[in-house]
């Protein structure tokens, strides 16, 4: 975004202690450190993959053997004997990270704010979450990250990864093939954690097969292709880690401890599954609440430093970070991370305070004049990358009251709610003009087209009437219509405010009472929702996590109804239906059932081929055409804040979506304080 | 009951016939001579009006958007134009919006060569009057324009059209509580105070487990078990009805124990043993005896109330969009963004203050003309 460019070189050309600092730096700090390879000036260093290359490479380029440093926070440990020198932390085959602009300097606090401690954490643990591999901040490459390469087999059925030697834990026990192992067969396939093998790790009706072929090397084998898994580590699954440390978590596991469950219940446990519940988490930041994170060994960047409680959780840097920069410097920079848990309201005040570093998770745009006003007091600067669409709309065509259900499961319904909406107007009094109409299809694949994109999105409240008055929905003399049944009919719509503003309900609703339809706008909280999504009961149903390319590679369930786990939008009766086989729940409508049928094979199918395409583009035609969701904006911007205090941010941050884990492209590692 | 003969007070104004006014009478000079109670007055008297007359008063039906001035400041009306010329017609300046291109803030054009003259009983948007009339005249509106003296919120509908029908809301909330209140209490209070007993006994009983209760859980708990389904004007009318159930219990105790005095006096034997009736007693003895005080402290329950329908609808619990009330106006700007960049959205929270200093001082002012004879 060109205009990202332009504030962020002006900020920093503006700030004047920014450049005297720089200027400081340039003098004091090392001489390699001020020329060292960068991503804007890689001076001759080519990289396999975008902006990282392995040490090995690194130095074979350089035709010299780079000397490696650490994190002075960490000189008095080595000093005292209590950690190794950094040659020893740092592993052989380590990462060569290249810093966007310059190679940093150590030290400094990077401070965020969450909502609770597991509400809106997801931005922080991009910061310091490392997977096996990482999605570039094109968005598009799969680069290694804790995995140093990998390997498919022909037909997507076996996938071969090699780790780095000598990578350690954050506790120096050496990270290997059998942690990942441990991690598929003990935690994973274990029918005590887990009673069905979670979808990830399913393909074709079997669960994955892992297999260690060497310290460094493990096999995954499935029983179809499954070319999506490599996207779904990066992307949706970036918030998990796909190994678990075998040396700590093995007391805890009867299997390898008969002990574990009176161990268990004397340390005030059910027994051995409740305790490993509460210790291990696939989410990494729900594993950070107790004090057990304290003793738990991690790859992340940084580790939880003292006991986590409602108002604050903070991390101090990992000293066996595998990453280096290209002067040697271990990754990363900044000495630690703190969270604040805050009040939604709060954020705003806070960020105007300077306060917090680097924010884009929940932030509403609307607060972005208030935001932009406050740069110059709070040092920060406040830019607009796309990651917010929607809302969305979706009518529970499989609600429970008959008489209702018999009017949201006609698509001509759907169809004239959809047109009755005028999406122009809500676009500028919601969003200030920024959000791109569009309906309801994924996001950034090349299957959707631009007449799917615009599918009944014009503003025609004549047509919408027409289609009303074809259903025999009777408008009154008081313009308000009766069903279909010629009753009075009442639209109950209840919104939470995770998903919907108060102006937007109010908004829309006027739209369709223009048309005639009574409807009714209440406030509800989410838990309530969620609750009478899945039994059925809401009318109208809004969360939904637009697929993008690469999710939906891995992640079709949002795609095919229900649509979304958590907030079921539409048909749950329907997959229970398709999961018992007919034995409960309610028989899908044809397409539904050709959704069903089509998601089954799409996991199998490499992304790009013709077959994707087909399958794809089929999936979108149904979508669409029974108007199953209804969109209103496809693409709007979420304001991010960024302190002008750091550095090695880049330029091209455009995209900021829980789907690519918020910061997690763009390298929270080796961010560092002027 | 006392004679008035026997304690005249010295009135200076000497065209002034104590002896000769009735208790009414006595009443409202006594009441004139509190100046902020008639201040109070008059201001609660202008509420009531604008309460009454909202959809007449108001230039715009409150749901009414006007794209023209989203999130924009209240317009003044002017007589002098910016080259000093007097308009006997007062006016407001044109205006349109623009938005900031860096902060995206929408900023008011004000564009001084060109006015739009007030009118006054002008044609616009069509609404029911009192439900009832169908109708398109409103009060006043700018020729040509549109005025909105209170500015408009981020959806464009004009703040003091939404505070006029949200006085109407409020105020009502407030009478109706308190007429519940005062009946139940009065009647309620009146059977313990006469009866006295064991009945008196579980009253007082059931009047204390009542006030036990912390009242913010309690509207949280009722006002959660509201059917989801029902329409704001049913929430509205339940959430009066909660209110009054946990306002009548003060009444009650002072009309109990003002009765268990009164029931002893004399004209109370006299009329029992004349044959009258229990229910006879207590209304026509009993309470005409101590209504003065009563009326008081009505006067002083009508802020409460009124503050507990602003509080919870404040919170989100009582009533809601689309619905107006000052609590649900003043809700929408309870975030830093209103408060930064549209403070007139607060201007609801002044009329709160206005009512309830208003019902404060007339209530104060009556304290004193109730009873006329004292000093």
């Amino acid at each position: 975004m060109v205009q990202n460019y332009m504030s962020v070189s002006k900020v920093l050309s503006g700030v004047i202690f920014g450049t005297a600092l720089l200027a400081s730096v340039a003098t004091t700090g090392t001489a390699h450190a001020a020329v060292c390879p960068t991503v804007a000036d890689p001076q001759g260093v080519k990289t396999s993959y975008p902006q990282q290359l392995d040490l090995g490479d690194f130095q074979k380029q350089t035709g010299q053997k780079l000397a490696l440093s650490g994190n002075p926070l960490f000189a008095d440990q080595v000093k005292s004997g209590k950690l190794p020198k950094v040659d020893m932390r740092v592993p052989e085959e380590a990462l060569v990270s290249l810093p966007y602009t310059e190679c940093g300097k150590y030290g400094g606090m990077l401070r965020g704010m969450s909502k609770a401690l597991e509400s809106g954490t997801s931005e922080i643990l991009s910061w310091r979450q490392v997977n096996l591999v990482r999605i570039s901040d094109d968005l598009q490459t799969l680069v290694p990250n804790v995995a140093k390469s990998w390997k498919w087999n022909d037909d997507f059925t076996s996938l071969t990864m090699s780790l780095r030697k000598g990578h350690k834990w954050s506790d120096g026990h050496p990270f290997t093939a059998d942690d990942i192992v441990f991690y598929i067969n003990d935690i994973i396939k274990n029918k005590d954690l887990h009673k069905v093998v979670p979808s990830v790790w399913m393909v074709g009706g079997k669960s994955v097969d892992v297999t260690k072929i060497d310290t460094e090397t493990v096999r995954f084998d499935f029983a179809a292709p499954y070319p999506g898994l490599l996207h779904f580590l990066a992307t949706g699954g970036s918030y998990f880690a796909a190994y678990a440390p075998k040396h700590h978590y093995m007391p805890y596991l009867l299997k390898y401890n008969p002990k574990a469950e009176e161990e268990a219940k004397a340390a005030g446990a059910e027994g051995w599954v409740q305790r490993f519940g509460l210790i291990w988490h696939k989410w990494k930041d729900a594993e950070n609440i107790t004090a057990h994170a304290l003793s738990r060994p991690t790859l992340e960047s940084h580790l939880i430093e003292f006991e986590t409680n409602t108002q604050r959780r903070q991390y101090v840097a990992n000293p066996y970070y595998f990453k280096v920069d290209s002067s040697g410097q271990q990754l990363p920079y900044i000495d630690r991370q703190h969270e604040r848990f805050l009040d939604q309201e709060l954020f705003v005040l806070s960020i105007l305070n300077g306060e917090v570093d680097v924010k884009t998770q929940t932030m509403a745009l609307n607060n972005f004049p208030v935001l932009k006003e406050g740069e110059g007091k709070g040092d920060y600067t406040v830019n607009r990358p796309s990651g917010a669409y929607g809302p969305y709309l979706v009518f529970n065509q499989t609600i429970k009251d008959p008489s209702l259900r018999a009017v949201y499961s006609d698509v001509r319904f759907r169809k004239a709610m959809s047109l009755a909406i005028n999406r122009a107007e809500l676009n500028e009094v919601l969003w200030f003009g920024l959000g791109k109409p569009e309906q309801a299809v994924p996001i950034g694949v090349p299957f959707v087209t631009d007449a799917d994109r615009n599918y009944l999105i014009a503003h025609d409240p004549a047509a919408a009437g027409a289609l009303l008055d074809e259903m025999g929905m009777k408008m009154g003399s008081d313009g308000v219509r009766t069903g279909p049944d010629g009753k009075p009919f009442t639209l109950l719509w209840e919104y939470t405010a995770q998903h919907s503003s108060s102006e937007f309900g109010t908004l829309v609703s006027s739209y369709w009472k223009k048309v005639g339809i009574n409807v009714t706008v209440k406030e509800v909280t989410t838990q309530l929702m969620r609750e009478k999504a899945a039994a059925s009961t809401s009318d109208i149903n809004m969360e939904w996590d637009v697929p993008y390319e690469p999710t939906m590679i891995s992640q079709i369930d949002v795609y095919i109804p229900p649509y979304s786990d958590i907030g079921p939008l539409v048909g749950v009766p329907w997959r229970d239906w398709v999961g018992s086989k007919g034995a409960s729940g309610e028989e899908p409508p044809a397409w539904a059932k050709r959704l069903f049928e089509l998601s089954e094979v799409w996991k199998t199918v490499l992304p790009g081929s013709k077959r994707y395409m087909e399958i794809g583009s089929e999936m979108v035609k149904i979508n669409l055409e029974n108007l199953v969701i209804i969109g209103t904006m496809g693409s709007l911007p979420r304001p991010l804040v960024v302190s002008n205090k750091l550095t090695n941010i880049p330029k091209g941050w455009n995209v900021s979506h829980f789907n690519y884990g918020y910061d997690y492209p763009y390298r929270a590692d080796q961010w560092s304080f002027k | 009951m006392t004679s008035p003969v026997l304690a005249i007070p010295k009135l200076k104004k000497s065209n002034r016939r104590p002896e000769m006014a009735t208790q009414w009478q006595l009443m409202w000079w006594k009441f004139k001579k509190h100046h902020m109670a008639l201040v109070g007055m008059i201001m609660l008297s202008l509420l009531v009006f604008s309460a009454v007359f909202a959809e007449i008063l108001s230039p715009e039906i409150p749901t009414e958007r006007n794209n023209k001035y989203l999130a924009s400041g209240p317009m003044g009306i002017h007589f002098f134009d910016s080259e000093w010329n007097f308009h006997l017609r007062p006016f407001v300046y044109s205006r349109s919006t623009k938005r900031d291109p860096v902060t995206l803030r929408k900023i008011a054009v004000v564009d001084e060569t060109k006015l739009w003259p007030i009118e006054f009983f002008v044609t616009g948007s069509p609404y029911k009057f009192w439900g009832l009339v169908e109708t398109d005249i409103h009060f006043f509106g700018a020729k040509g324009g549109f005025v909105h003296l209170f500015g408009t919120d981020s959806l464009g509908r004009d703040v003091f059209s939404r505070s006029l029908y949200a006085t109407r809301i409020s105020l009502s909330v407030g009478l109706v509580g308190v007429t519940f209140a005062f009946i139940l209490g009065a009647i309620i209070g009146g059977i313990a105070g006469y009866f006295g007993g064991i009945i008196d006994n579980l009253i007082m009983r059931l009047i204390e487990f009542i006030r036990s209760i912390p009242t913010l859980p309690l509207w949280l708990a009722l006002s959660a078990a509201l059917p989801r389904e029902w329409s704001s004007l049913q929430v509205y009318l339940a959430i009066t009805v909660i209110l009054a159930m946990i306002g009548w219990t003060h009444l009650a105790r002072t009309v109990r124990s003002k009765l268990l005095a009164l029931r002893e006096e004399d004209f109370t034997v006299a009329a029992r043993l004349s044959g009258c009736t229990d229910m006879r007693i207590i209304l026509r003895h009993l309470l005409p005896a101590f209504m003065s005080y009563m009326i008081v402290d009505v006067t002083i329950a009508f802020p409460e109330i009124l503050l507990a329908e602003t509080s919870l609808s404040f919170l989100g619990l009582g009533l809601r969009e689309p619905a107006e009330s000052w609590g649900v106006l003043l809700f929408a700007a309870q975030n830093v963004r209103s408060i930064s960049h549209m403070p007139w959205l607060l201007i609801p929270g002044l009329f709160i203050i206005v009512a309830v200093l208003a019902f404060n001082f007339v209530g104060d002012g009556m304290r004193d003309a109730a009873d006329p004879y004292s000093k």
